[in-house]
């Protein structure tokens, strides 16, 4: 006999099981840990939404509907974590602005660590939110444009469109980084 | 010459994984599955919203009966809008709670817009004059509505914020002022557009502002 699905489990938990919830835990925390770094970045800030996402799952598992995909219910937590994380980091930035307005226009070039990959979580966070989040859903979690519209009740053109942008974006500043190197 | 750049397999390439984060993250999820809290369905919270809009109006209209501020003939004569009322506060309660709900939602704001306009149009020529000063109505009519706003405010917090959601919660709530105005003011159309309506929409502002200021418990669609 295989093991349950994440949906059979969701279901388990549902009805009582805290079992069902570890094993939903350890098959995907790394993933959302994943989704959060790159959406948020910095390392204490992803620990508490991951927090508050797995908590949000334990709260609100009444709100899960029997039938529903899983992964992309736990995402939609996630991205809704992040959203407003980085909203309430917009205040607090656009305070901070008031002091200091000189916030970098593009990737600096590689200091101490060549890592690309850190340059890729540094590049993302010069996105804006919304298209951050659009190219991370769908290149990465391979969520379709759909899925991404119904997310933040937009069209899917809108949808692609962040996507898009965003992708290009990310390659500019890659790229402006690549030639400084 | 360094390589072209890869953006799609540099996208895909795993962040490092802090295994001590994540166990602190399920010691956290296990101190907050240690509390036992009962878990309640988003059927149960929407229940409870009609309950506590629909029943308040109906207590309402008990004691507007008792006091004799109404009568039986009154109450039936008006008994399709309260119907109306009634059932727009449950749509709009149902779709303010459901996960899945938008369409229930449109359903609800058009519900409401037809239930307003209906309660204007009906309203003929005032039977009686009134000694009360116009603005009673209002304030009476968002008084009653706390009751239930607090409980939409409670079961709005067990999911992430969405003005939509907190609007739909705003105008089931704010059917229970309407009822009562429609039992117990006997003024004129004008009135009711500018002093009914106005307390209703009240009521719906206060619902997204103070949903949007509280902190959610879940970031639950």
């Amino acid at each position: 006999m295989g093991s349950p699905t994440d949906e059979e489990l969701m279901e388990r938990f549902r009805d009582g099981a805290q079992d069902a919830f570890e094993v939903l835990f350890t098959r995907h925390s790394g993933r959302v840990q994943g989704f959060l770094a790159r959406m948020v970045r910095s390392g204490p800030l992803a620990e508490d939404l991951l927090q508050a996402t797995f908590l949000s799952v334990i709260r609100s598992r009444g709100r899960y509907e029997p039938g529903t995909r899983f992964l992309p219910w736990l995402m939609t937590i996630a991205a809704n974590a992040a959203r407003d994380a980085l909203r309430h980091q917009r205040h607090v930035d656009a305070y901070a602005s008031h002091v200091d307005t000189s916030a970098p226009a593009s990737v600096q070039p590689p200091a101490g660590d060549p890592s690309m990959r850190r340059h890729l979580l540094d590049a993302l966070q010069q996105l804006p939110p919304d298209q951050r989040e659009a190219v991370v859903l769908s290149k990465v979690e391979g969520w379709s444009f759909e899925e991404i519209a119904a997310l933040r009740g937009i069209s899917s053109g809108a949808a692609r469109i962040r996507a898009h942008r965003g992708y290009e974006r990310l390659r500019e500043l890659l790229g402006s980084l690549e030639e400084a190197r | 010459m360094s390589p072209p750049l890869d953006l799609d397999s540099l996208l895909s390439e795993e962040p490092p994984r802090d295994a001590s984060a994540a166990a602190r993250v399920l010691a956290a999820a296990q101190g907050e599955l240690a509390q036992r809290r009962p878990v309640r369905g988003w059927r149960t919270q929407a229940l409870w919203l009609m309950a506590a809009s629909g029943g308040l109006s109906l207590a309402v209209a008990v004691v507007l009966l008792a006091l004799g501020v109404t009568s039986g003939a009154l109450l039936l004569g008006r008994a399709h809008l309260l119907v109306l009322l009634l059932g727009t506060s449950a749509v709009c309660a149902w779709g303010a709670l459901s996960p899945r709900g938008r369409g229930v939602q449109r359903l609800g704001v058009a519900l409401a817009m037809v239930s307003a306009a209906v309660l204007v149009l009906a309203r003929g020529t005032p039977h009686a004059v009134s000694t009360v000063p116009e603005w009673v109505c209002t304030a009476s009519h968002v008084a009653v509505g706390a009751v239930p706003l607090v409980v939409a405010l409670l079961a709005l917090r067990t999911a992430v914020f969405q003005p939509m959601r907190a609007l739909v919660a705003g105008l089931a709530v704010g059917t229970t002022g309407a009822f009562m105005g429609e039992l117990a003011c006997e003024r004129g159309w004008r009135h009711v557009a500018g002093y009914h309506l106005l307390a209703w929409g009240l009521v719906v502002i206060a619902s997204l502002a103070i949903s949007k200021s509280l902190k959610p418990r879940s970031y639950a669609p």
